[in-house]
Parts: structure tokens; sequence; C-alpha cells
């Protein structure tokens, strides 16, 4: 047997004992197919479930062999699963990234070991080191959903923010996105601004006691979807349905609230189709050499209301 | 009032005047200040040098991308506009055209006219007159634009918002009631095929008579 025979087979172990408890199924033993390994944070968050769904069903169905990983927010793990990566010999890594700065490093490790990186919906802090970066634009999606809710508010009143987890970069970009359009509307008054750290009970806490400070209170913005719902479960329990109530993610629970007239609005941020386009330009780069695109690309978000709801589903718009 | 008190009062007032600009690594609030200055000096720059004569050089009449849309805006886009380099925004279309106002919003901050190019009396296209202008067609249809070559989405944002801003300022602005006015105009729209109404940042508006 000749060595690169006997480090085939090698590899191809250590990648099936991997996958294993992933896929549940022994892989044939034929040629070595080309490995993609998904790396996003935990899809205990359905939006990042849905991340990693869609590129590894795209993967497969291109005739790669995949690894799907979770780095729950740690740039350690992350690094220790890009380097995971690069001794499996993968051809590329799709990545959702722990950390805009401490990425740069562990994916400039993999470039160097021969390994592209295809960045999906946050940015880093660098360009010429991955090869793809497609970015969801939180900030544009963060202007459309404010657009709808100083509309719903007729341009006045008072209202209340809660802001993501303060760690998060996008809990600053759809702040700052949200108060691009509304700081624009002088009668738009903000009468409390708050952080709910992405988390829906603490929204509803919040929004309790922000309603008891603020009764004349007509709306509420919200950084995502689950302190949205976290929010009008409070204002509902307190009879106060007639406060406007918006989110962010295009969460099929929101779709599902909208739907029934509850909150009034979401922002869908099109993870699905920014996985699936992520593993096409991998595709694309393993077998040309090209992606056939700009490095940095802007995925553009797209405003879920009642009259869109139904198309949306797993975080993704039917056409 | 003692002399110290007032000349503590005159010297608040001056202040009161003065931006003080913070340390680029100050934060994200200094960040974003410093995007809004600049990227309003790079629009200065570009302005008339690059934006207004691409858009001289490549606005189609919009009669004939209205008609052409009818196919389908992947058909129409092939042949008049331009794909949108942000992914999911469909084409960018730069038109000019000739119409009359049916409706008209300027109370609000978003202002608008609603206006019919076709004669069927039915508004074919809403023109955004600001000062508040929703989208980033404007920014998005200029090819010498690249995102890249910003430091991340919130600075490319900013750069839409100039871009904007600049354009709703090289017009006077419609005031009183201008329904039943003609209006004849230039700018861009960008269209998804969603079967939403065209919205149109204008980079030239002039109100025709009655």
């Amino acid at each position: 047997m000749n060595m690169n025979r006997r480090m085939n087979i090698k590899r191809r172990l250590l990648v099936s004992a991997i996958a294993l408890g992933i896929t549940g199924a022994l892989p044939v033993m034929a040629s070595a197919a080309d490995l993609m390994v998904i790396i996003t944070p935990s899809p205990s968050n359905p939006f990042f479930k849905a991340e990693q769904d869609a590129a590894n069903a795209k993967a497969k169905a291109l005739g790669y062999e995949t690894l799907v990983l979770s780095h729950d927010d740690d740039p350690n793990k992350q690094a220790q699963l890009i380097d995971s990566a690069i001794t499996s010999h993968a051809k590329a890594i799709i990545l959702d990234n722990a950390g805009a700065d401490a990425t740069v490093t562990a994916i400039e490790k993999a470039k160097a070991a021969g390994i592209p990186s295809f960045l999906i919906d946050r940015e880093i802090s660098k360009t010429g080191v991955a090869m793809a970066q497609i970015v969801s634009n939180n900030y544009q999606g963060a202007q459309l959903g404010a657009n709808q809710f100083v509309k719903l508010m007729g341009e006045k009143g008072d209202y209340a923010e809660l802001v993501g987890k303060q760690s998060d970069t996008n809990a600053g970009v759809r702040s700052k996105g949200y108060h691009d359009v509304v700081d624009q509307y002088p009668n738009m008054k903000m009468v409390a601004q708050q952080s709910a750290n992405w988390d829906q009970t603490e929204a509803y806490n919040k929004t309790e006691t922000i309603l008891q400070a603020n009764p004349k209170i007509k709306g509420v913005i919200a950084g995502n979807d689950t302190m949205a719902l976290g929010a009008y479960a409070a204002l509902k329990n307190a009879g106060r349905t007639d406060v406007i109530v918006s989110g962010f993610d295009g969460s099929d629970e929101v779709r599902d609230s909208i739907l029934a007239g509850g909150i009034k609005a979401t922002v869908l941020q099109p993870a699905a189709a920014e996985s699936e386009l992520a593993v096409e330009q991998a595709d694309k780069f393993i077998k040309s050499g090209k992606t056939g695109a700009e490095e940095k690309q802007l995925f553009n978000c797209v405003l879920i209301t009642d009259a869109n709801a139904k198309k949306l589903n797993g975080f993704a718009l039917a056409q | 009032m003692p002399r110290y008190l007032a000349a503590a009062v005159c010297l608040a007032l001056a202040l009161a005047g003065c931006k003080i600009v913070p340390n680029a690594q100050g934060g994200d609030a200094a960040a974003t200040q410093d995007d809004a200055s600049l990227m309003a000096a790079k629009v200065q720059s570009v302005w008339t040098p690059k934006v207004l004569p691409y858009i001289a050089e490549n606005a189609k009449n919009l009669d004939t991308v209205v008609a052409a849309l009818k196919d389908g805006v992947d058909v129409a886009g092939a042949k008049y506009g331009r794909k949108a380099a942000d992914l999911g925004a469909g084409w960018n279309f730069v038109v000019q055209g000739k119409g009359t106002i049916v409706a008209a919003n300027l109370e609000s901050r978003a202002a608008k006219l609603d206006v019919d190019t076709t004669g069927d009396g039915q508004a074919n296209v809403t023109i955004q007159i600001g000062p508040i202008v929703n989208g980033t067609a404007l920014r998005d249809a200029l090819p010498f634009v690249q995102f890249t070559d910003y430091r991340d989405q919130i600075q490319f944002a900013k750069l839409a918002r100039a871009l904007n801003d600049m354009a709703v300022k090289a017009f006077p602005r419609p005031t009183g009631k201008p329904v039943g006015d003609t209006v004849t105009f230039t700018g861009v729209f960008s269209y998804a095929g969603d079967g939403q109404q065209i919205s149109l940042v204008p980079t030239a508006l002039t109100l025709g008579p009655k």
C-alpha cells in the first residue's frame, strides 16, 4: 500500500469518527470526497441552526463531505475547531465567526495551511484573509425596521428601545441603525432604553418596569425577536396590546405573532440564503480558484409584516 | 452678576458652538461621528466629477424601463439596469422622466411626490424629496463604490446617507400644493421585482407649470 492511500484512509477514519455522532452513518470507504467544515454559534438559537442546516444541505448536494461544529461564541474554542479543520485537510471552512479581531488570526492560520475561509453573517476586522465575507446588512435591516416602526407610530409618540447584549457587535449596529432613522423625527421620543441581553424573560421584566414608569408609551422597538416576544407578552399581560412592537431576525415565532396580530414587524436576516451562497462560492473557488465575487458582500435584510409573513419559514422567504 | 460668573457664561456660550471631536479610539460614538463627516467629505469630492457624469451618461427613459419591467425585473435589468451590489436588492436603474404630480405629502419628514408619467392618471413612481430619504439605491447604482473599500457596514451606510443628503440638496424643495404640476426629474431606483411602487431618489428635479 503506498503512503498516499494509507494517509487517505487514516484521514477518513479521523473524519468519520468525528462525523459519526452528527451524521449517524458510517461513510463508504470510496474515493475521498472533499471536506467542508461548517462552524457557527450554538444551534440552540434557531437562527444559527438554520445557517448550519442550509450550509450542510448545500454542501452535501454539491458532493462534499461535511463537518458541522459550534464555537459557542468562544474565540478559543473557535481556534481549536479551525485547527481540527486544518488537520482534517478540509477544502474549505464556512464560518459565522466568534469575534471580528480574534477570528483574523485563526483563519490566517488556515489560509497558510491552504484552506480558504468563507464567512457569513458577521464581518471581521481585516480584508485579504477570508476569500469571502457575506455579511448580513444589519444596519440596513435596522433602518428598514425603524422606518416601519416610525410609520406605524405616525411619526410621533413615546417609545422604548430594548438593546441586545452589549458584548455583541450586532447589538450596537442595530441600535445605531434604528436611531439613524428614528432620530430624524423630532416628535418620536425615546423614554427608555435598556439592554435585555437578547433574553426573552429579561425583556418581559424590563418592559413591565418601563410600562409602569411610562404609561403613555406607544411603541417598543427591540433589537431582536426574542426580546420582542418578551416585550409583547408583558404588554399583553398589562392589557396594552395597543402598543406597537417590532423585532429583528425573522423567526418563526415572531412570524406567528405577526400573523395573529400581535407583534407588528420584524426584519429577516436571510440566514439560509447566505449559507448557501457561501457554500456555492467555496465550491466555485475550489474548482476554479475564484469565487467570481468581491470579498466583502452585503446581504440585504427584508422587512417582514403581515403582508409577507406567510411566506417566511426557517429564516427564508419563499418567492 | 459677578465678573467671573459673567466670564464663565461667555466662555460656555463660546464653547457651545465648538464640536470637540474625540480621538478615533474613543469608542463607538466617536467612530460614528467621524464616519458621518468623513463620508460627507467623500461625497463632496466625487459628486461633480464622478456621480453626476455617471448618472447623465446612463439615464434611461423611465417609461421605457417601466414597460420593460412588465416582462420581469431580470429582463428589464439586463437591458437597462445594473445588478445591485447588495445581495437581495435586485437591480438598480438610472432614469429620467416627466410626469404629473397626482399626490403629494410634504408634511412628513420623508416627503414624497406621487407622479404619473404614463398619462393614465395613476401614479407609477414615488419621488422621495427628503429631507429624509430611505434606501441605498443611489449608493448601490455607482459602479465605482465597493463595500470592500469601506471599514464596515456602518461606514458604508453613512456613505449612502451622505449621497442621499447631497441629492436632495441639488434642487429647490417643492412647497405649497404641487398636485397637478408637471415635474421633470432624473434619479435612481432599485427594484427587486416585488410589485412595490417604484421609489426614486432624485438627483435633479424641476417643477413645471400647472
